[in-house]
């Protein structure tokens, strides 16, 4: 087993609204460096439990969550803890991306300079550097100004990225980041979430069991038992994929 | 029979169109036909002489200006703060609804109560006398449901994603006011403050009792005292002296020049207006 620290880690962690319990008691660790993969069917609860990583669940008026995030060993909830620096910190990524009307520079620097205050040079050099670590620099330098609308989906999808790599992240949450996308772009963004690793953590929510198999390390089964959305089973891709004596797994697997 | 009703349902729609069509058409004929022989140079430049029958409308112009430019600098922050108030901080659908509900109400208030309003507030307790910023406040009082509403639908408008992702990157709701809600709705100030001045520039109740006089003031140096000349109220006052032919046609040149500047002001809002239904239908 791998010796690294855990840079994450849930403990019990339950997200609930006041009609019913969405997620129960996920426990797990995420390490350093690595690409984590949750998968499970629709409606069990991946993207709550992801958004909870990062307190987005702070967001949504009603939502509860119960049960301890650690960054570092530190928990997220902890009083004192400011969930916007915490939000910089632990990046995210949507199914769709959401670029904002804006130019295509404006958007990689949109949080970056909001976050602190930059000078023009640092901005630019920010700007190319996260650029150049989504692989969008080459297609975009000659045209910074424009607007970002015009990229295409594949093209917003990795300024996204760059957009959230320039607030400088250590963990990097994605939400079926390709499930929006053409088969080409698709293999961009793999291709970069496996150069990501080196420098980042990256927790990728997937339906999508090639996906997990070519950039997954480990992985996290979310079934739903009892009508709530619950961890059953984690560990290294093919060890969970596996998993024939969980029928959720099985079923799961073999349906795709 | 369902193809003749469709057919009788746009007729009748046609023809109610044509009709509003020419409504406006003769008004406007009307107007231009009877003011504009007196439009000139010099009725934009010189000030009124012989009690409207001879000079310009000149300080009538720049009064009306002061006004409506008053009533949006006072109402753009406070339409701005109730509008962000229901957007982010108004949790409950109900309050919501009373602060809507309240918008409408203020919008019914006949416009001579705000002028009695303004005249028993400002005029007489402040003690400020007939004052332009008195009036350019009740007018903003007139205006603000409408730049409220119209800032509201335009923040209703701005997808909830903007908002998650703006969260995502780290931005405190400080921040998400400035760079999201407020950046992409702006527009919805303008247009909703250019149709509340286009209603508000013809108003005479707000304003008689409170801001304008007929003659004998020009640019106001201060706040107490210092009425203005307006277009509205130079009609008004013409409009019952008319029987001299030679205040007749400056009664009706005032009338165009109003209806000129109003026709701009919803014009100006167009562009705007246009940019959100395209947004709205790409976004
Ligand atoms: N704010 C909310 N209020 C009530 N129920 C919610 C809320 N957010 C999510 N849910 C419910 O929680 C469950 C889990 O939702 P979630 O979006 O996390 O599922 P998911 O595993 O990401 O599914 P998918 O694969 O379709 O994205 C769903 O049944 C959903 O309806
Ligand atoms: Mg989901």
């Amino acid at each position: 087993m791998d010796k690294r620290p855990n840079i994450l880690q849930t403990s019990q962690l339950s997200v609930s609204v006041p009609s019913r319990t969405l997620v129960r008691d996920v426990t797990v660790g995420i390490t350093e460096n690595q690409v984590f993969g949750l998968i499970g069917p629709s409606g069990a609860g991946k993207s709550t439990v992801l958004r909870a990583l990062n307190r987005m669940t702070d967001l949504v008026p009603g939502l509860k969550v119960t049960g301890d995030v650690q960054l570092h060993g530190r928990s997220i909830f902890a009083p004192g803890t400011d969930a916007n620096a915490l939000r910089a910190k632990v990046g995210m990524l949507f199914q769709q991306p959401v670029v904002f009307p804006a130019s295509i520079v404006d958007n990689v620097l949109f949080g970056a300079r909001r976050l602190q205050s930059l000078s023009k040079s640092v901005q630019a050099e920010l700007a190319e550097s996260a650029l150049q670590e989504a692989a969008l620099w080459s297609e975009v330098k000659d045209r910074l100004k424009a607007p970002a609308a015009k990229l295409s989906v594949g093209q917003q999808q990795r300024l996204c990225l760059a957009r959230a790599l320039a607030t400088k992240p250590e963990v990097i949450l994605m939400d079926e980041p390709t499930s929006a996308l053409d088969p080409r772009s698709t293999e961009a963004i793999e291709a970069l979430i496996k150069r990501l690793k080196s420098r980042h953590t990256i927790v990728l929510v997937t339906h999508n069991l090639r996906q997990a198999r070519n950039v997954g390390d480990q992985l996290a089964f979310i079934g739903v038992r009892d009508g709530v959305g619950q961890l059953l089973c984690e560990g290294t891709v093919e060890s969970v994929l596996n998993r024939t004596d969980v029928a959720e797994v099985d079923e799961y697997v073999c349906c795709q | 029979m369902r193809k003749f009703l469709d057919a009788v349902t746009a007729l009748i729609a046609f023809a109610c169109a044509l009709l509003a069509l020419a409504l406006l058409g003769g008004l406007v004929y009307v107007i231009v036909q009877k003011g504009g022989p007196a439009i000139s140079w010099g009725f934009f430049t010189e000030q009124i002489r012989l009690v409207g029958a001879a000079g310009g409308i000149f300080w009538n112009l720049i009064g009306t200006l002061i006004l409506l430019l008053t009533a949006f600098l006072a109402s753009a922050p406070i339409a701005i703060a109730l509008a962000l108030m229901e957007r982010v901080w108004l949790k409950s659908e109900t309050s919501r609804s009373i602060l809507r509900t309240g918008l409408y109400a203020i919008n019914g208030v006949p416009s001579i109560v705000f002028g009695i309003f303004g005249f028993i507030v400002l005029v007489q307790w402040c003690g400020w006398g007939k004052s332009w910023l008195a009036g350019g406040l009740i007018l903003a009082m007139v205006i603000l449901p409408t730049v409220t509403v119209a800032l509201m639908e335009r923040l209703k408008a701005i997808p909830a994603k903007y908002v998650e992702a703006a969260a995502g990157l780290g931005l405190s709701r400080s921040q998400i006011i400035w760079a999201v809600l407020l950046r992409q709705s702006w527009g919805g100030l303008i247009t909703g403050s250019l149709l509340g001045l286009a209603r508000a520039a013809g108003e005479v109740a707000p304003i008689m009792f409170t801001a304008t006089i007929f003659a004998g003031a020009a640019m106001p140096h201060a706040i107490k005292e210092s009425p203005v000349l307006s277009l509205p109220y130079h009609i008004f006052i013409l409009a019952q002296d008319s029987f001299d032919p030679g205040v007749g046609s400056k009664l009706w040149g005032s009338a165009l020049v109003l209806l000129g500047l109003v026709f701009s002001l919803s014009l100006a809002a167009l562009p705007t207006r246009l940019r959100i239904h395209e947004e709205a239908h790409h976004g």
